[in-house]
């Protein structure tokens, strides 16, 4: 998949930049310039989002994705949609945020509030299989359609209160269960955290680890 | 006030136009044909007319428009005047200024200038037909030009130095060397009126020291260099100032002496503190309020929304960018601007896709 920055000198354009430490292609799959721009992915949390983003980017087909992290978090990042449909050609918007503490019903109850505070028009198309944690909703605004994939971070297997994208790091480092992803991320050293990053050089490794990205990723390849 | 601007075939820009302000801000990436813009006002008109800058071994001294617009075009290896024509090669280029205010007098509001590429010169063609003294045979057709300029050396023909539309002077941070190089040869004019006082006064505020004055003054081998008074009787050399204060200075007093109708300023935030800047700002908004207006360029959001901020009710804030070398244009407000800063997009760099 190939990335698009809006903003290029951000943290999240830094830190996607930075994983060719890793020996990951991204070089080669950042553009400086677009002409259009049909999808963007939105990061409602930062760090390590950007890096798993990058990732998926990597184990993805050609298609060319916007990519940014607006000041605001989390489900407040639904509230800039008005600002990215001034994109002219835009036409999905991937949003991924951390479940946190709350749940997934409380979180699309969330989305779907602000759609209605927001003059947005949605529906929701599809839930997905075996995950609640991927939802396609389409949407409109006058006569602007558009399509939004909300992807929530955070596995169930892992056992804490707080679910985030580290979940699915920590998991890979061999933790079960601890007070939170995040903390335990945080604990690791930076050989360790490395160490787990390049594990995701295997797409196979992406699949498994970050299931509900993966298979959002593929939405955004496909034409749905 | 120049209020709209169009190009056809003039340096990197196939065709387009800009609606301007009395204050405007060229805000975009590189090669968005911002400095061109810059450049093609610079022009007003007049390529041929002397402007404050003192050019290294131009023909004319002080340099005339285009001595400094082939200076900033200089290439290692390359100094003649084809980068005005698009790709080098087109046979015509055009530039219109449309201006109610300054042709009210006339039944048209448009100026335009015409060069016309023949065989190795370019043929400047003014609106004004009585400067068009010249004539040559073009092909079939005669035209009357009232300049001319090599595609391959620095010479110019050039038959009037008239001013044929509102004065401009364009401030540049590649241009600092040329401008002290004027003021060295000018002095006795610099140092014979208050310019160098009132700017000095005006710089104390922006900085910890308290200059009264600044003069030329002698220094071994001949040469003459400028000299900042302090309060306390110390002097510093403007060179051993900040950049900042140095450009701030040079453009105050270039502005001063030349007391164009329109200021254009490329690169704005180079070497320039926040203060200083906002000191540029209040200064832009008095200029207009004198029936002046600015054109600058930047890079810097910091440097758009103080001045824009300063001067809200006279100030644009134009995106610009080229799609298959066609400028095209966009305002938008500093609001506008912050609030696609705040949703991760920057107008910046992403100009060219948004609605």
């Amino acid at each position: 998949m190939k990335m698009y920055f809006l903003d290029p000198t951000s943290r999240v354009s830094i830190n996607i930049r930075r994983l060719r430490r890793l020996s990951f292609p991204v070089q080669r799959l950042i553009l400086s310039t677009v002409a259009e721009l049909s999808t963007l992915v939105v990061l409602g949390d930062g760090s390590p989002e950007d890096e798993i983003v990058g990732i998926l980017a990597c184990h993805q087909g050609n298609k060319t994705v916007g990519i940014t992290k607006p000041e605001k978090h989390s489900t407040d990042a639904f509230r800039e949609i008005r600002q990215y449909l001034k994109i002219r050609s835009i036409n999905k918007l991937l949003f991924i945020l951390d479940q946190d503490t709350s749940s997934l019903e409380s979180i699309f109850s969330t989305v779907e509030s602000i759609f209605r505070e927001q003059g947005i028009t949605f529906q929701l198309n599809r839930t997905f299989g075996d995950t609640e944690k991927v939802r396609l909703y389409e949407c409109s605004i006058g006569n602007r359609h558009f399509a939004v994939i909300t992807v929530v971070s955070g596995l169930a297997e892992f056992t804490c209160n707080q679910h985030m994208i580290e979940d699915h790091l920590i998991m890979l480092a061999g933790f079960q269960s601890g007070a939170s992803g995040k903390a335990q991320w945080q604990s690791l050293s930076s050989e360790e955290k490395l160490g787990v990053l390049t594990l995701l050089k295997d797409k196979d490794v992406v699949e498994v680890a970050f299931p509900q990205h993966y298979f959002a990723f593929e939405l955004v390849e496909s034409d749905c | 006030m120049i209020e709209r601007l169009q190009m056809t075939n003039f340096k990197g820009v196939k065709e387009g136009s800009i609606d301007l302000s009395p204050i405007t801000i060229l805000v975009g990436s590189n090669n968005s044909a911002k400095s061109t813009i810059l450049e093609a006002l610079f022009m007003g008109m007049n390529p041929f007319r002397p402007v404050p800058y003192f050019i290294p071994k131009a023909v004319n001294n002080p340099s005339t428009v285009i001595d400094v617009l082939s200076y900033l075009h200089k290439t290692l290896d390359y100094e003649g005047f084809a980068f005005l024509l698009y790709n080098y090669s087109a046979k015509e280029a055009e530039i219109k200024y449309v201006s109610k205010e300054l042709e009210a007098n006339q039944s048209q509001n448009k100026n335009w200038l015409k060069l016309r590429r023949f065989y190795h010169k370019i043929y400047f063609t003014s609106s004004n037909s009585a400067v068009n003294t010249e004539k040559t045979q073009m092909d079939e057709e005669t035209i009357r030009y009232f300049g001319r300029a090599s595609m391959d050396d620095s010479k110019c023909d050039v038959f009037t130095f008239d001013t044929l539309l509102a004065e401009t002077l364009l401030v540049s941070p590649k241009l600092i060397v040329a401008g002290y190089d004027y003021l060295r040869h000018e002095w006795a004019t610099v140092v014979n009126s208050k310019i160098a006082r009132t700017v000095a006064k005006d710089i104390s505020t922006l900085s910890p020291e308290q200059y009264i004055d600044f003069t030329m003054e002698p220094v071994i081998g001949g040469k003459l260099d400028i000299n900042a008074y302090l309060e306390d009787g110390r002097r510093i050399r403007l060179g051993d100032l900040g950049e900042g204060i140095q450009s701030y200075f040079l453009s105050r007093i270039l502005f001063e002496l030349a007391n164009p109708k329109i200021l254009l300023w490329d690169d704005i935030e180079s070497h320039l503190n926040p203060r200083i800047l906002t000191a540029l700002a209040e200064w832009f908004g008095d200029l207009v309020k004198q029936g002046k207006q600015v054109v600058i360029s930047t890079h810097s959001l910091e440097a758009a929304r103080v001045i824009a901020g300063i001067n809200q009710e006279q100030t644009c804030v134009c995106l610009s960018f080229l799609k298959d070398s066609v400028l095209d244009t966009r305002s938008l407000s500093i609001e506008q601007m912050e609030n696609l800063k705040t949703a991760g997009i920057d107008a910046r760099t992403t100009e060219a896709l948004l609605i």
